[in-house]
């Protein structure tokens, strides 16, 4: 028997299966959709990394450049001088020239000399941008060898096997320091110096030059240049009160102590015969010769030729010298040892703390 | 006969031995003090070698080390300082690997003047301290032994230096 539909139930079907294909549709949609999404959040927490990464790549970049140079006081050295000392232009990341940072600098509103900010800003596809800021501080005074040549050119002599020059970090009261950090016993301003200055060493000689990398220690060292030393450094110094300039050389001549440090400034060439001793820091314009008893404790600076030529007599300095040339004629006896505590405290901290290029640490870190 | 052979042996064995072979007394920031037949370093330790073995000790406990030569006893030692980085000993002269006699006083001169920096250098570290005064005219007494002891290695080395 035929069956027979009613009229109401026609296209039922149809509207059923419309229905169920709408409902798949959308679905699809969703699924489609969640998938994008899912797809478009990873890119951008990926982009958002990489501007993170670029900004903290920014803090450090910044913060290694001023370390290597010495910074004396912030705010006219540094933050006045931003603009040519790093800039605030976009720097690509090596290779991945779609993610970029920027700095700026800011002084410290309650130290701006020993303090400063520096916030970077990294950007990458997709608009990601993040901005991290940086507190920055002066972690002490240091030199880029125990002797540091900064000069263009350089000539050194070294005769005899008398001497040592020492980069290791030593400690005021003996021993190596273990929160120091080793230098190379010359270190050269111009990468070009090593070989000059390495070739200047006889077989025999090569371990008498000691420190960082092992012996001969010569290498290429960040610092200041000789016209910043001459231009701003030394004056810096000698406008501290109290300097003591052209004392007469006697014979046994004391040129400070540790626990009273001096500054000294000779403005010709001098030369030491007898016997003497000095802490602080020591400034000789033209050229020093060292040819009798000598110990010092702090920072020489010679804008000329040094010379040590002790025939008996022998000359210690724990701290740093600086110098043009160096000559090196030892009979006696001659030994150089590097040690960032004489720098900081003998010869930074008791004048003040402002006088020496200094390296430079992070002390706070946070994102904006 | 038998035991005649044997204490010959002994004698030659004993004779033949070296007790005034050098070694090292090694004095520590403690006040502590290690005597060695052999000190090496590596790794910034120090290894010193005794019959009964090998020491360890690290770098920074060290104040000095000292050699003392064959035939003296430490306590009559005027002792020099060998600094943990004691040049290396010079490659040997033409005269084979015992080297020349004057290659073997240039580099015991070496090696004094290499006692006198690091001496002056501990000398200079005990004054800023503020040793007592009998530890730093102890150290001051120690140079000028030194001193006298480079000046008597020179005079040996002056023929040869002048060419004789």
């Amino acid at each position: 028997m035929r069956r027979t539909s009613s009229i109401g139930e026609r296209g039922a079907t149809l509207v059923a299966t419309l229905l169920i294909l709408s409902a798949l549709f959308g679905l699809t949609v969703a699924g489609l959709t969640a998938a994008t999404s899912s797809l478009q959040v990873s890119s951008h927490y990926r982009h958002g990394v990489q501007a993170l990464l670029a900004a903290e790549t920014g803090i450090l970049h910044s913060a290694k450049t001023l370390d290597g140079i010495g910074v004396i006081r912030f705010d006219n050295e540094v933050v006045s001088a931003w603009s040519t000392l790093f800039g605030t232009a976009e720097r690509a990341m090596p290779g991945h020239a779609t993610i970029t940072y920027a700095v700026t600098a800011a002084t410290d509103a309650t130290n701006p000399l020993q303090r400063m900010s520096v916030t970077a800003t990294g950007r990458a596809p997709r608009g990601a941008r993040r901005q991290v800021q940086a507190g920055l501080r002066l972690d002490g005074a240091f030199s880029p060898g125990a002797i540091f040549l900064p000069g263009a050119n350089v000539d050194t002599t070294f005769n005899g096997n008398s001497f040592l020059v020492d980069g290791m970090d030593y400690r005021l009261s003996g021993g190596l320091n273990p929160n120091g950090e080793n230098r190379p016993g010359i270190g050269v301003l111009d990468p070009n110096n090593v070989a000059p200055v390495t070739g200047s060493l006889n077989g025999t000689q090569l371990d008498n030059v000691v420190g960082l990398g092992g012996h001969p220690s010569v290498l290429p060292s960040n610092g200041p240049s000789s016209s910043r030393i001459t231009n701003e450094i030394v004056p810096s110094i000698l406008a501290q009160p109290g300097v003591v300039t052209n004392p007469t050389i006697h014979g046994a001549d004391v040129f400070g102590t540790v626990a009273s440090p001096q500054i000294t400034h000779f403005t010709g060439n001098v030369s030491i015969a007898g016997a003497a001793t000095g802490a602080g820091i020591l400034i000789v314009d033209q050229g020093l010769t060292i040819s009798g008893n000598m110990s010092f404790v702090g920072l020489i600076i010679v804008r000329g030729t040094t010379q040590i030529t002790s025939v008996l007599g022998n000359a210690t300095v724990l701290g740093a010298i600086w110098t043009t040339d160096l000559q090196l004629t030892v009979a006696g006896s001659a030994g150089v040892f590097y040690s960032s505590e004489a720098l900081q405290q003998v010869a930074n901290l008791s004048f003040g703390g402002n006088v020496l290029p200094q390296g430079v640490a992070l002390h706070s870190w946070r994102e904006l | 006969m038998r035991l005649g052979l044997l204490l010959i042996a002994l004698v030659v064995i004993l004779g033949s031995a070296s007790p005034g072979a050098a070694y090292f007394v090694i004095e520590l920031e403690d006040g502590g003090r290690v005597e060695a037949n052999f000190v090496r370093e590596a790794g910034g330790k120090l290894y010193a070698s005794r019959a009964t073995g090998e020491i360890e000790i690290e770098r920074e406990r060290v104040r000095s080390v000292t050699e003392v030569e064959p035939g003296r006893r430490i306590d009559e030692t005027p002792p020099g300082t060998r600094d943990l980085g004691a040049p290396a000993a010079a490659a040997p002269g033409p005269g084979g690997a015992s080297g020349s006699a004057a290659d073997t006083l240039r580099e015991r001169e070496r090696r004094v003047a290499r006692e006198i920096i690091i001496g002056h250098r501990e000398l200079l570290f005990a004054q800023i301290r503020g040793d007592a005064l009998a530890e730093i005219e102890k150290r001051e007494k120690e140079l000028e032994d030194l001193g006298k002891r480079r000046l008597e290695l020179r005079e040996k080395l002056a023929p040869w230096e002048r060419g004789d």
